[in-house]
């Protein structure tokens, strides 16, 4: 059964698959269900129900030009597009677009690494190309800058950008879109158009000022349905001569309040590379007891939790330190960090890490020796692509709720309350307990993650699932807490929930949609942005 | 908008600053809440014995604004005069528009210039009716 | 740019050579393409961070329980179209590749890469 885009029939979607072989040539354009198959979401907990989006058609452009070209195409024939770069996105939706029938714009073929530079650090590449093709570019030809890659580097820069991921390195790398430089894009009209410096003709500082002059579109370009990017630049760290680790653990369940204040300075000084924080008492989820005290509805008292981390002889919290530069400057960090900590809480304990020169051996990357626990994955952390990762996924994958929290940990104490009990009524692992840690991923906030997996052939299960994913939402956004990146099923839940005054900023947004894709061809619903041909 | 009173009040004070150091201070500036004074300018120093709080700066405004002239000047009243070069004037007069506060008298002193800066004299004095006493 | 470009083709055609030498052209590119593609999930090394197996080899020997080698590279017994239905519809936490991103051709070459793989 071959599915058909909104408002076409069977002879008028052939037209227009005529058009685009024409366009990019026969072996480009596919929409049988065989080839169709790899694009639907395979994380999808509504896999195989009325709910599952799935596209009509793919095509695969070789080069901006043809971008241009498909998108004249698809508005000719009002046929939505759904940009991909290299379509991974997993627990975010995958390949699948916002509206059933799309057809997937796939750019997994424009993989070229256009510029490296290790003077001015940044790279410029394509949408198609991975973690994995600008980390071999960059170690080919021996050039000292360092990527940050998210979790399995198979994906694209310019996509996880877009979608707004984050890494493991320095603040101002991890946040991907934070640290892009420079936009190339094809418009809704097909008109190119490009960002910041790129706008000036003969100008050579396209990656090193994002802004040029006048107002900045490059925001609605990321989770956005404005065009479709084709050229992205990065600022790139320069290659670090040292990266050295370090532990501190604090006694107490309030300990955290003054921890994450040192971690916010230190981190906001920018003395520390990506930090983790975790509970000790964590390995004691496996005795009912703990596990019951942890998960106790209201959630339990300090002096509980003290009592049971006291039985335990463990610590509350830990705080994985890393720290990269010269061998001397990071040595000088860690001992400010680990003195600045240690004279402000009682019974706070500093423990040396591993410590190297940088690149590092094949031995050093195992982290085989770190004297201990730890959950950083070492080749992250030095912005080395893996799939190493992969061994978390359980069943057929997963979705992803990471709502955004203050960096307070009071605030970290309210949503391990406020979300574990609003999850007790869903049989899952306790995603939110009281030794839940939060994750400092994005620069400059916190999260915490909800990302239970889903069983291809459990329709009961992944109904549960479902609903546990809206319902977190929803809990959460009477708390303030809003979702950072949805799968497009979950995209106008979550954008329903930044509301301030009417939903103005969805008005402003879908206002200028209906300016700028009059016809609503690019990614109709992405971001919760709906043109006028789709709003209810 | 300057009451008639106000007017009155600056109005005996603006005659009785000369066009020098000595003569500014001589003539007890009858009105004036405080004096500013530029110690770039030769002669600033010897301005010991004046009638009213003076605050001494050189070149830059930055921190008697900061420090003292910001507070006092969201509070109504409060005339000020001042024996500076131009630009520590531009940079008042432009705080003191945002406080809503005017210069009213202004005269350039037979000074020598100093870095090619002109010595100036004039009063700030209260403006919009949520500053005027 | 030009003297960049040289380097690079240098560069590859290098580390190409030695196996070049003996392979015939569709073993070649299917080792190139099994590196870059299936190695990092389903290569023989050790996994990140003190894991013994990388995921897809993990998750292999576990499937098999020593009944088949874990590592594709291994393995005899797969042809183009025994990995065209696992490449194209994945399997468990194996997600699906589409062709724009591993065509038929580049399957092929693997499979024909994997047959010599296993013989080494």
């Amino acid at each position: 059964m071959s599915i058909l885009p909104p408002d076409m029939d069977e002879s008028a979607f052939a037209a227009f698959l005529n058009d685009l072989r024409g366009a990019v040539g026969e072996d480009w354009v596919w929409s049988s269900d065989t080839d169709m198959f790899p694009y639907r979401d395979a994380f999808s907990p509504v896999w195989n129900t009325p709910e599952e989006i799935q596209a009509s058609s793919a095509v695969a452009p070789a080069d901006v030009a043809q971008v241009q070209e498909v998108v004249r195409i698809a508005k000719r024939h009002r046929v939505p597009l759904h940009p991909i770069s290299t379509g991974k996105n997993f627990g975010y939706g995958g390949a699948s677009p916002n509206v059933q029938g799309s057809a997937v714009l796939d750019l997994k073929r424009m993989d070229r690494v256009i510029e490296v530079n290790e003077e001015r650090n940044y790279c410029l590449v394509e949408p198609g190309v991975s973690y994995f093709d600008l980390y071999r570019h960059i170690q080919e030809r021996g050039l000292k800058v360092m990527i940050d890659c998210p979790d399995p580097g198979w994906g694209s820069p310019v996509g996880n950008a877009l979608d707004r991921g984050v890494g493991y390195t320095m603040p101002q790398f991890r946040d991907h879109f934070g640290a892009h430089c420079g936009m190339e894009v094809v418009l809704p009209d097909g008109e190119l158009m490009r960002t910041g410096m790129g706008a000036m003709p003969g100008a050579d500082s396209w990656q090193e000022y994002p802004y040029g002059f006048g107002p900045d579109p490059s925001g609605l370009f990321a989770q956005g349905n404005f065009g479709v990017v084709t050229k992205m630049g990065f600022r790139l760290m320069p290659q670090p001569e040292y990266y050295r680790t370090g532990l501190v653990r604090v006694p107490r369940r309030r300990d955290l309040i003054k921890l994450v204040h040192h971690v916010n300075y230190l981190s906001d000084s920018g003395m520390v590379s990506e930090v983790r924080f975790a509970s000790p008492l964590s390995a004691l989820l496996g005795d009912p007891d703990f596990a019951a005290l942890a998960t106790k509805l209201g959630g339990p008292s300090d002096a509980e939790m003290d009592a049971a981390a006291s039985a335990a002889g463990l610590h509350s919290w830990a705080i994985d330190l890393q720290f990269l530069g010269p061998e001397a400057a990071t040595a000088a960090q860690w001992e400010y960090a680990r003195d600045r900590i240690l004279s402000d809480i009682p019974g706070a304990e500093a423990l040396d890490g591993d410590h190297f020169a940088l690149p590092a051996t094949e031995a050093q990357l195992e982290n085989d020796t770190q004297p201990y626990p730890t959950a950083i994955r070492r080749k992250g952390a030095l912005g080395i692509p893996s799939l190493g990762i992969w061994e978390i996924v359980r069943d057929d994958g997963h979705v992803g709720f990471f709502p955004v929290l203050p960096r307070d940990g009071e605030a970290v104490f309210e949503m391990q309350r406020v979300l574990g009990d609003a999850s007790r009524e869903y049989p899952l692992p306790p995603y939110f307990s009281a030794v839940t840690a939060p994750l400092f991923w994005h620069s400059n906030t916190f999260q915490m993650v909800f990302a239970p997996s889903i069983r291809r052939d459990d329709p009961e299960h992944n109904a549960m699932v479902h609903r546990a994913m809206k319902h977190m939402v929803a809990v959460a956004a009477e708390h303030g807490w809003g979702d950072y990146r949805a799968a497009p099923i979950y995209q106008d839940d979550v954008a329903a929930t930044y509301s301030f005054n009417g939903g103005a900023l969805r008005k402003f947004l879908e206002a200028m949609k209906d300016a700028v894709d009059p016809d609503g061809i690019i990614a109709p619903g992405r971001g919760g942005v709906w043109p006028a041909r789709f709003r209810p | 908008m300057i009451s008639r009173r106000d007017f009155v009040k600056w109005g005996a004070v603006v005659p009785a600053l000369g066009t020098g150091w000595h003569g500014a201070f001589a003539a007890a500036p009858q009105g004036l809440d405080a004096m500013l004074v530029d110690t770039r300018f030769p002669g600033a120093l010897d301005v010991a014995d004046a009638p009213v709080p003076v605050l001494r700066f050189a070149g830059d405004v930055t921190n008697v604004w900061y420090d003292r002239l910001d507070a006092r000047w969201r509070r109504p009243g409060f005339v000020l005069g001042g024996i500076t070069g131009s630009d520590a004037l531009f940079v008042l007069e432009t705080l003191a528009t945002h406080q809503g506060r005017r210069v009213v008298s202004r005269m350039a002193l037979d000074l020598p210039r100093v870095n090619d800066v002109q010595a100036m004299r004039w009063i700030i004095a209260p403006h919009h009716k949520s500053v005027t006493a | 740019m030009k003297v960049l470009f040289a380097s690079v083709l240098l560069g590859a055609a290098l580390s190409l050579s030695v196996a070049a030498q003996s392979e015939d052209p569709q073993v070649a590119h299917g080792r190139q393409v099994f590196e870059r593609q299936c190695a990092p999930c389903h290569g023989r090394g050790p996994g990140d961070d003190r894991s013994p197996m990388l995921p897809g080899t993990a998750a292999l020997a576990e499937k098999y329980d020593g009944a088949r080698p874990a590592a594709l590279e291994d393995r005899s017994d797969l042809s183009a179209p025994v990995i065209t239905l696992f490449v194209r519809r994945g399997s468990g936490a194996m997600p699906f590749f589409r062709a724009s991103e591993l065509s038929d051709a580049d399957i092929a070459a693997i499979a024909a890469y994997l047959q010599t793989s296993s013989a080494d």
